[in-house]
């Protein structure tokens, strides 16, 4: 063995240029393979950071009968689950952006509203003081705060007496409790809801909540739980399903057959991971392509150099070596061979993780764990090895077999061997170039998709708007908020848009809430509560009517004209629109055809179905815009107006001249001159929002056509090898055609065949496997049929004509071949 | 037919120096003619051969083909005076492998300006002229050596060349293949086509009716 390590580091010394074109192609597909490798780990693959994560689980409610799902759970609810044997503990959660008021400046720090079991839940401990009592059971807060690392050392230096000491949120005092260790997060799906910076608890009763909170609001909008120890998801699936048909029975006002209410278990890590999973693993599909291609390339150049070393391995067999010895003399080569090419290829994403970070779109998950670790590097290790045996094999084992008599009676250029290694490869260019293919088609599509997403009509103008959010404070004692009502929010609102209105550059001014922003994806996902509304419509009969979802924004007058929306019937929101008077709502059009699809919508009335709501009037309607999502042309959408229902969270939007930092500024100081305790974040124009909610797509995109240029690289260096090869093996042959009088066009003509041959074959194969390929990614599709004719004929004529120009230099090479040389030769 | 004027040939040996294959050449040889080169190993038979073929162009001298002087035409403009005068048998036949003794005769008029159906004319008369009719699917390793010669010089004329070269033509036969060839020879010779055939064997010098004796790369005395 060591003998066969010494040959292999001297045969391989002896050839750098191989040796440098061999280890950056295994380089370049481990290095790729093993950069997306450590992102999947990272975010599929790696349990959860918490003990005994197999039992941790997401608690969704899903309303099936209205089309909803993951639709938040009420107090009650939630008290049914703690109590019903399943859970060793169940604990909603509530992620807020709240005012840190009390230092410097009023800061926002996000805040997660959770039950007092919630460490306990996680089993995490603090590196500092205590964590809550997981059994307190009182009305209101519990004026403790558990605060992260981070915040310990942003806010409080790092104080070592922080214990005890007093912060004040929404003007409410807490007692720092303790401090969570550097390195802990939440679990959640973005980096906001990860990188909580407070833990306030609360039993969700009691003020500022209700002191009965009634079973049918779902205001707790999202629940973890930790399975009792043995029990599995599917068990306790089986359990809660018990418990829910029970509830239903028990309650049947609360839960009317036509809601089709279900309580669902996923475990935590589904959860967080959710959409991106599809994405990921499209990409390491992708990027395995690239890898594989790679080794066909490596096993291309071990094929073509197994030709060149005919004569050797034939006096080896004369001098009695074995074909297990030869074999494995040969593997020892292409193994030491992808080794050099791992480590090198390991210098990918160690020294480029950074530039590979800023590709990740923010909002993928667990993106702060990425990093190389072992298992990272084992996998690039093993991805080495595998390749090296697998791609070295088939050369190994032709080569190992020379004919003898054949292979010494020539000059060693060739034995009998050459025709079976010439069709092997052949056959590994055919599918190199098949898999390129099915890469280009996929990245072609998702460019389409990406395309059409942008050039669709937004039905809203983006252009020169931009953003600044603030958010009222939420005291746990309402006497003390003076922002409590529509009515004394109103004020602060009116005057707000009148100073931001006269703001420099600034054209015109609105308010409105975080729903408000079209295409804040980001910020849609975190209050699904706020963006979303349930309702029923007049003159149905309510206990048939199954309650319907649809998207609600609270918005000023002003909106619509900031934003460009169109008004199609009836009016806009007037100044008479006020607390004092009727409620009303404007309507997108997909609203009034979904819910009135054989009538005029203006003047029809519907209402919350929170008891006591008051009916709402339809006063005009806007046309449809994508303002809930890119790729849906017809959400129904719904406009509130914000004097009449106030709002915690707000929204600034600006249309105008703007500098971003200088206006937010100038925002900033608008506010504060108003109210000093307020935060003032989140600046952003409007066309970096609607960038942003691409942000997946994009990231998909540039990697899969990265990828796809890469192996379109790497199959052209395939066909260019195989061509050039094969030139050098017809010599003879195009001697003896030169003599007998072909021009140099023929040549060309006959050693372009040869490749176009190659070419079709293999974008046959492509295009078969590429239909395979975009049905699966149907999903990730937008505006594009998977089977889209102008993008599979597009990409086989550009491959086809990619492999031409890679066989057009050995085809000019061919051309100088010299008939009497080449005859000479034989 | 053809005119040599001090011919000459050589490879570079280092700065200024040359290594001569050829020197001072003047050969005429007349239409209908049939003349052999010999000369020992290394005499610059072939390489004679191969320049009067016009796969070789790094010589020096006048060459006058059918009146065309050769010196004076370019590389594209030989390739076609080449592809209407010349024929060339080889010694090792040099047949394509992959192709059948049909397709074999067929690719020289693929290079040339012949239709389809003129192209499958003549293939099929050179089969039956030289009888190989029954061979035509066959491919080189399926043949002799002498059957492949046959072919080789079926494939050479069957462009209707005025001139044929030969390199070695019966070198890789037995003697009663040779005869065979050479008789063939004689008898296109017969026919009024031009042979400059390389030979080693005196015998089938003197199918000829002049032969050219090489040293060293000069013209060392003719007989007839």
């Amino acid at each position: 063995m060591i003998a066969d390590l010494k040959f292999a580091f001297r045969q391989l010394r002896k050839s750098p240029g191989f040796i440098a074109i061999a280890a950056m192609t295994i380089a370049l597909g481990v290095g790729a393979t093993t950069a997306i490798f450590s992102v999947v780990d990272a975010t599929l693959l790696r349990p959860l950071p918490y003990p005994h994560p197999e039992q941790l689980v997401s608690v969704q409610d899903d309303l099936a009968g209205v089309g909803a799902s993951d639709v938040g759970m009420s107090q009650p609810e939630w008290q049914d689950l703690q109590h019903s044997g399943i859970f060793e503990y169940v604990s909603p959660t509530w992620f807020d952006e709240n005012n840190l008021t009390g230092s410097t400046q009023p800061a926002r720090v996000r805040e997660l509203t959770v039950a007092p079991n919630y460490f306990a839940l996680l089993r995490v401990q603090p590196q500092l003081g205590r964590t809550f009592d997981p059994q307190y059971n009182s009305p209101g807060f519990i004026p403790e705060v558990v605060i992260s690392d981070g915040l310990w050392k942003r806010v409080f230096g790092g104080d070592p007496h922080i214990l005890d000491k007093s912060v004040r949120m929404d003007t409410d005092l807490y007692r720092i409790v303790g401090v969570m260790p550097p390195g802990f997060d939440a679990p959640g799906r973005t980096a906001e809801e990860r990188s909580i910076e407070v833990w306030p608890a609360t039993s969700f009763y009691g003020p500022p909540l209700s002191d009965h909170p009634p079973r049918n609001r779902r205001n707790l909008p999202t629940a973890i739980a930790r399975l009792k120890p043995g029990l599995t998801i599917a068990a306790a699936q089986k359990q809660i399903d018990t418990v829910v048909s029970s509830l239903q029975k028990q309650f049947p006002a609360d839960y009317p057959a036509q809601i089709a209410w279900r309580v669902r278990l996923v475990p935590l890590k589904d959860k967080i991971v959710g959409n991106v999973r599809q994405s990921l693993i499209l990409l390491f599909g992708a990027v395995g392509l690239v890898l594989l291609i790679s080794c066909v390339n490596i096993a291309n150049l071990l094929l073509a150099r197994a030709s060149v070393r005919g004569r050797e391995m034939a006096l080896r067999q004369a001098l009695g070596a074995s074909r297990t010895r030869l074999t494995r003399q040969l593997l020892t080569e292409s193994l030491l061979l992808s080794l050099l090419g791992g480590i090198t290829g390991l210098a990918i994403p160690f020294f480029a993780k950074d530039v590979l970070l800023r590709f990740l779109p923010d909002n993928l998950p667990r993106l702060n764990e990425i990093s190389i670790n072992w298992t990272v590097l084992l996998f690039a290790l093993a991805t080495s090895v595998i390749c090296g045996v697998v791609f070295g094999l088939a050369p190994a084992f032709q080569a190992s077999r020379p004919d003898l008599n054949q292979s010494l009676k020539q000059d060693g250029s060739g034995s009998t061997g050459s025709a079976q290694r010439a069709r092997t490869r052949r056959t590994l260019v055919v599918i190199e170039f098949a898999l390129s293919l099915v890469l280009m088609i996929a990245a072609v599509l998702l460019f389409r998709s990406f395309w059409d997403l942008l050039s669709v009509r937004l039905g809203f103008d983006p252009q020169k708007v931009m953003t600044v959010r603030t958010r009222m404070p939420y005291p746990n004692d309402p006497s003390v908020d003076k922002y409590a009502t529509a009515a004394q929010e109103a004020p602060f609102v009116r005057e707000l848009i009148h100073r931001c209105g006269s703001l420099p550059g600034v054209e015109q001014a609105a308010l409105g809430d975080p729903a408000a922003i079209p295409l804040d994806t980001a910020q849609h996902e975190l209050n699904v509560l706020e963006g979303h509304f349930y309702i029923t419509l007049e003159g149905q009969n309510l206990a048939q009517q199954k309650p319907m979802v649809v998207g609600r924004a609270r918005v000023t007058p002003e909106y619509f004209h900031v934003l460009g929306l169109t008004l199609l019937r009836g009016r806009l929101f007037t100044e008479f629109d006020n607390d004092a008077a009727p409620q009303v709502a404007v309507v997108n059009e997909a609203f009034a055809r979904t819910y009135w699809p054989d009538g005029e919508a203006l003047g029809k009335r519907f209402k919350s179905v929170k008891p006591g709501s008051p009916w709402i009037t339809v006063v005009g309607v806007v046309a449809n815009a994508r303002t809930e999502s890119l790729a849906e042309a017809e959400v129904p959408q719904l406009y509130l107006d914000l004097y009449q229902t106030g709002a915690k969270h707000l929204a600034i939007l600006l249309r105008g001249h703007l500098n971003t930092a200088a206006t937010a500024d100038e925002v900033r100081k608008q506010v504060w001159s108003l109210d000093p305790t307020l935060p003032v974040f989140g600046a952003e124009t409007l066309t970096e929002t609607v960038s942003a909610s691409l942000s997946q797509r994009r990231f998909s995109l540039e990697m899969i056509a990265l990828f796809a240029l890469t192996a379109l690289l790497l199959s052209s260096i395939g066909v260019y090898g195989v061509i050039s090869y094969l030139v050098s093996e017809r010599t003879r042959e195009i001697g003896i055609r030169l003599a007998l009088g072909a021009q140099k066009s023929n040549i060309v003509r006959v050693i372009l065949q040869q490749g176009l041959k190659l070419a079709v074959v293999g974008a046959g194969v492509g295009l078969l496997c590429a239909v395979i390929v975009s049905h699966l990614m149907a999903s990730l599709l937008y505006g594009v049929q998977p089977t889209d004719l102008l993008s599979f004929t597009g990409v086989a004529a550009l491959f086809i004509g990619v492999a031409l120009l890679a066989c057009y230099l050995p085809a000019r090479r061919a051309t100088r071949v010299d008939p009497i040389q080449a005859l000479r030769a034989e | 037919m053809i005119k040599l004027k001090s011919l000459e040939r050589s490879y570079p040996l280092g700065k200024e120096k040359f290594f001569y294959v050829l020197r001072d050449i003047n050969l005429e040889v007349q239409d209908g003619d049939f003349v052999s080169v010999m000369g020992p190993s290394g005499a610059g038979k072939s390489t004679l051969l191969h320049i009067l073929g016009m796969h070789d162009h790094g010589w020096a001298g006048e060459y006058f083909l059918d009146g065309t002087a050769v010196h004076h035409l370019k590389a594209k403009e030989r390739a076609t005076l080449r592809n209407e005068q010349i024929g060339f048998v080889f010694q090792q036949y040099h047949l394509l492998d992959d192709l059948t003794v049909y397709e074999n005769l067929d690719i020289p008029l693929s290079y040339r300006r012949y239709s389809k159906g003129e192209r499958a004319a003549l293939v099929a008369d050179m089969l039956d002229r030289f009888q190989i009719v029954g061979k035509k699917d066959l491919y080189p390793h399926q043949l002799s050596g002498g059957q492949q010669q046959l072919v080789g010089v079926a494939r050479a004329i069957i462009a209707e060349p005025k001139l044929l070269l030969a390199d070695e033509p019966t070198g890789n036969l037995h003697s009663s293949q040779g005869e065979e060839i050479m008789e063939l020879f004689r008898k296109l010779n017969n026919d009024g086509m031009t042979i400059v055939q390389v030979t080693h064997s005196e015998k089938n010098a003197s199918y000829g009716k002049r032969v050219i004796q090489l040293r060293d790369g000069w013209i060392m005395k003719e007989n007839r």
